[in-house]
């Protein structure tokens, strides 16, 4: 289930940034304490705020948001 | 633009500032959308401190530019703060030493680097220093690369370095050195930055009473520029000048016509036609002719395609200045303000064919002396023009000049347009087969494998058809190249073989060499040493005496064999010598290739900063010529190094960043040094079971690459996991089988270790 997560993040953030995508959630992972290999549920909602504020400088406001919220609704389902 | 109510954005850049003050220097980037005052916040900080701190503002221009340029723009402004301005003159006349145009090789790039280290520090000695950089997502590889360089050393100088950018298109592939440069600062836990926002209504109210001076203003009138603008306050200020020239508003009076009457523009483009509206027919001519040159434009040429007098025309372009549609770049270059007017207007414009051509014939005749700098204009004009024999010579030249400074992606588009020329002309053959070698080779560079073979596979049967052996000699050896990197070394050998024949039938030494090279390589990988060290003797020899550049990459091959041997001083000797050749023949693929295995022999030889040290530098080449490899590369190998100085958390951010790199290119060999350099963290991080998951991994690539050193490596690696896991037979087992193999190969450093750890287990 939770490399399963992680798999989902990437190909979010791949989506928008390309291969830099997964660095991207690595980095953010290992900031925050999370095993990058391994998010678990309740790292999401963390791990969306600090994806959010560091998508503003590499995607502007409207990427910023649009990944904060997919990955909060990642969360709502109860992956 | 007026500075409004960014008074949180403020203080955090005066907090910055105060460190730095105290010796605290950073780089602080400001990101927000186009217009919504980065610049004002950075330009009202430097007035604040003007007469405390030196402060230095640049701009990068749209257009291409040359290397460090926003670090040079500005030199006036550095010398009225330096107390010698010798290096930084050195450094200048260097990079403009050459008739076709800026060199940027290696050396220059160390040298620009240290000297812009001491400016910083000679200048930070006498005053605090504001250097803020605008547009910095224009920013070409090399000022990046500066850039994330001085923003290490400036960490204990009183410097403050702001940079701002748009940060919503940075999606576009031509921003990708940018992208880049700011994983490489967050990789590196420097990525500082402010996100300025778009304005709230109430700000918006605020803006709009200031600018038409009254105290109050209909809500409704707020609420539809508000919806309009969504609080850029770019788009109000220019929706606010057009309303004053439609005379529908009036500076001290507020509103003068019916609400209704007031149509509020929808967009940047919806204004700039409004505004063309109401221009003289003269200057819309301007307009016209500059569109069909761009988005920025030579003002000789075009002032000799108007039949306008000295006066009138400088009239007109006086009053495009003043309206705020055009700016001047530099003396002879002009811009559109936005590429939408640019657009706009060249949609409007009829026999653009003959336009380009003029335009084309033009620029060849007022700028033969820089010619150079106009290859790629010119493509574009004749392309345009359907001018096709000169279209694709003007491309090839505009792509070797490219190939030149390593600006891979512009080569690229250079060489596809001289081949889509070509082939429309279907003349010359034989030039169409060289433009497909060289892009084959920039391919090669950009680690696109499937794109280079595919471009010297088309080289070779036009060669074959025409009976040209040279070129077919040629395309032997980069096939054999590009399936080297490719790690299919049989391949690879039997394309160089195929070379080595026809090579040594027609006496093409230079050839011969570079096929002799490429089976020395092979032999090298598959743990043939004294065979690799025949051949690549044969190349040096050759190389040497017919002067071919190839030289310096044959010495590194030949350090590689034997830091392979073991010998290690050896190697280092051979890859110094090769640094000093690949730099004198600006071969940068290769010359990252020898920093980054002179960083290996000191990691071999467990000097941990000295490898440190030239990974980075393997770094910094790679970065300013776009080799992927050798980028992730230097990454994974500094990974080792900081897991050895027992950095662990920062060694995995390291393999973090290279993995997706070497993925994406499908580096297998590189792929097997990020999973083995992940295992070994993990070893030492006691998380066994992960190390176990790397460990394999790493095996499984370096079985594909056939990569007989490393696989060696990896199993010992292997056993020391079994020995943390308590299981000793089975370590035991694996480092007989691993000191059988070492021995086969003479590998004296790998018997050392495995020697040792058959010791530890008894």
């Amino acid at each position: 289930m939770s490399g399963e997560l992680t798999k989902k993040i990437q190909d979010i953030m791949t989506a928008e940034m390309g291969q830099i995508g997964v660095f991207i959630v690595s980095k953010q992972c290992r900031d925050l304490g999370i095993d990058p290999e391994n998010i678990a549920p309740e790292d999401l909602n963390d791990l969306a705020k600090a994806l959010g504020k560091v998508m503003l400088t590499f995607g502007g406001s409207e990427k910023a948001k649009k990944i904060e919220q997919q990955i909060k609704k990642l969360a709502r389902a109860g992956l | 633009m007026k500075l409004i109510d960014r008074k949180k954005e403020m203080e955090s850049l005066e907090n910055y500032f105060a460190n730095a003050k105290d010796g605290g220097g950073r780089l602080v980037l400001l990101s927000g959308e186009v217009g919504v005052g980065k610049a004002a916040i950075a330009f009202e900080l430097m007035k604040r401190h003007e007469k405390e701190a030196a402060c230095i503002e640049t701009s990068i221009k749209r257009t291409k530019t040359i290397p460090y340029a926003p670090f040079l723009d500005r030199m006036e402004r550095w010398k009225t703060y330096v107390k010698t301005t010798a290096l930084l003159e050195g450094v200048r006349a260097e990079m403009f030493s050459t008739a076709s145009g800026p060199k940027f090789n290696a050396g220059t790039q160390e040298r620009t680097f240290s000297t812009f280290d001491q400016l910083f520090k000679e200048v930070s000695e006498e005053k605090p220093v504001i250097f803020f950089i605008d547009r910095l997502h224009f920013a070409d590889a090399g000022t990046l690369a500066l850039l994330s360089h001085v923003a290490e050393t400036i960490k204990t100088l009183r410097v403050l370095i702001i940079g701002a950018f748009t940060s919503d298109i940075l999606d576009s592939e031509k921003f990708s050195d940018f992208r880049e440069f700011l994983t490489d600062l967050m990789m590196k836990d420097m990525l500082t930055s402010i996100h300025v926002d778009n304005l709230s209504e109430e700000d918006v109210e605020e803006f709009i009473k200031e600018f038409l001076n009254v105290r109050s203003i209909d809500n409704a009138f707020i609420d539809e520029i508000y919806r309009a603008s969504n609080g850029n306050p770019l788009f109000m200020e220019y929706t606010m000048d057009l309303f004053v020239r439609e005379r529908v508003v009036k500076r001290g009076e507020g509103i003068v016509v019916p609400l209704n009457e007031i149509k509020v523009p929808s967009s940047f483009e919806d204004i700039i036609t409004r505004v063309l509206n109401m221009l003289p027919e003269d200057a819309v001519t301007i307009l016209k002719y500059a569109s069909v040159q761009g988005t920025s434009f030579l003002i000789d040429v075009l002032r000799e395609q108007t039949n306008m007098t000295e006066e009138e025309f400088r009239q007109n372009i006086s009053i495009l200045e003043r309206e705020g549609i055009i700016y001047p770049i530099d003396e002879e270059r002009y811009s559109f303000i936005h590429s939408h007017a640019q657009e706009t207007i060249y949609k409007s414009c009829t026999k653009v064919r003959e336009l380009h051509k003029e335009v084309a014939d033009l620029i060849a005749q007022l700028h033969e002396k820089d010619i150079e700098t106009h290859y790629l204009e010119l493509a574009d004009h004749y392309f345009k023009a359907k001018e096709w024999k000169t279209a694709a010579k003007y491309a090839t030249l505009a792509g070797n000049e490219n190939l030149r400074i390593y600006s891979l992606e512009d080569a690229i588009f250079a060489y596809n347009m001289a081949l889509t020329a070509y082939k429309t002309e279907n003349e010359d053959p034989r030039g169409r087969g060289k433009v497909l070698l060289m892009l084959g080779k920039i391919y090669l560079l950009a680690s696109r494998w499937k794109e280079a073979y595919e471009s010297v596979q088309e080289a070779m049967e036009i060669f074959e058809k025409e009976g040209d052996r040279g070129g077919l000699i040629e395309s032997y050896n980069l096939l054999g190249d590009i399936e080297r990197e490719r790690s299919d070394l049989n391949e690879a050998g039997k394309w160089y073989q195929k070379a080595m024949e026809l090579a040594k039938e027609e006496g093409d030494r230079r050839e011969i060499a570079r096929a002799a090279r490429g089976l020395g390589y092979i032999d090298w990988r598959q743990g043939n040493y004294e065979s690799a060290l025949k051949m690549l003797a044969k190349a040096e020899n050759i190389s040497k005496e017919v002067k071919d550049p190839i030289y310096g990459i044959v010495l590194v091959d030949t350090g590689n064999v034997h830091s392979a041997l073991g010998d290690l001083e050896l190697a280092r000797d051979y890859y110094t010598r090769a640094v000093e050749e690949l730099q004198k023949s600006e071969n940068l693929w290769d010359l990252a290739r020898a920093y980054n295995n002179l960083g290996d022999s000191y990691l071999q030889s467990k000097e941990w900063d000295m490898a440190l040290e030239f990974f980075e530098k393997c770094s910094n080449v790679s970065k300013k010529a776009g080799l992927n490899n050798y980028l992730g590369w230097s990454l994974f190998n500094s990974a080792e190094a900081l897991n050895a100085k027992g950095d662990l958390e920062a060694a995995l951010t390291y393999l973090d960043r290279a993995l997706p790199i070497l993925e994406k290119i499908k580096d297998i060999n590189g792929l097997s040094g990020v999973h083995r350099d992940y295992g070994l963290v993990y070893l030492k991080k006691g998380e066994l079971k992960k190390a176990e998951r790397s460990l394999i991994e790493a095996m499984r690539y370096a079985e594909e690459a056939e990569g007989v050193d490393i696989l060696l490596d990896i199993k010992t690696d292997i056993a020391e996991l079994h020995i943390e896991k308590d299981e000793v037979e089975r370590a035991k087992e694996l480092l007989e089988r691993a000191l059988t193999e070492a021995k086969k190969l003479n590998a004296e450093k790998k018997i050392e270790r495995i020697e040792k750890l058959l010791k530890k287990v008894g």
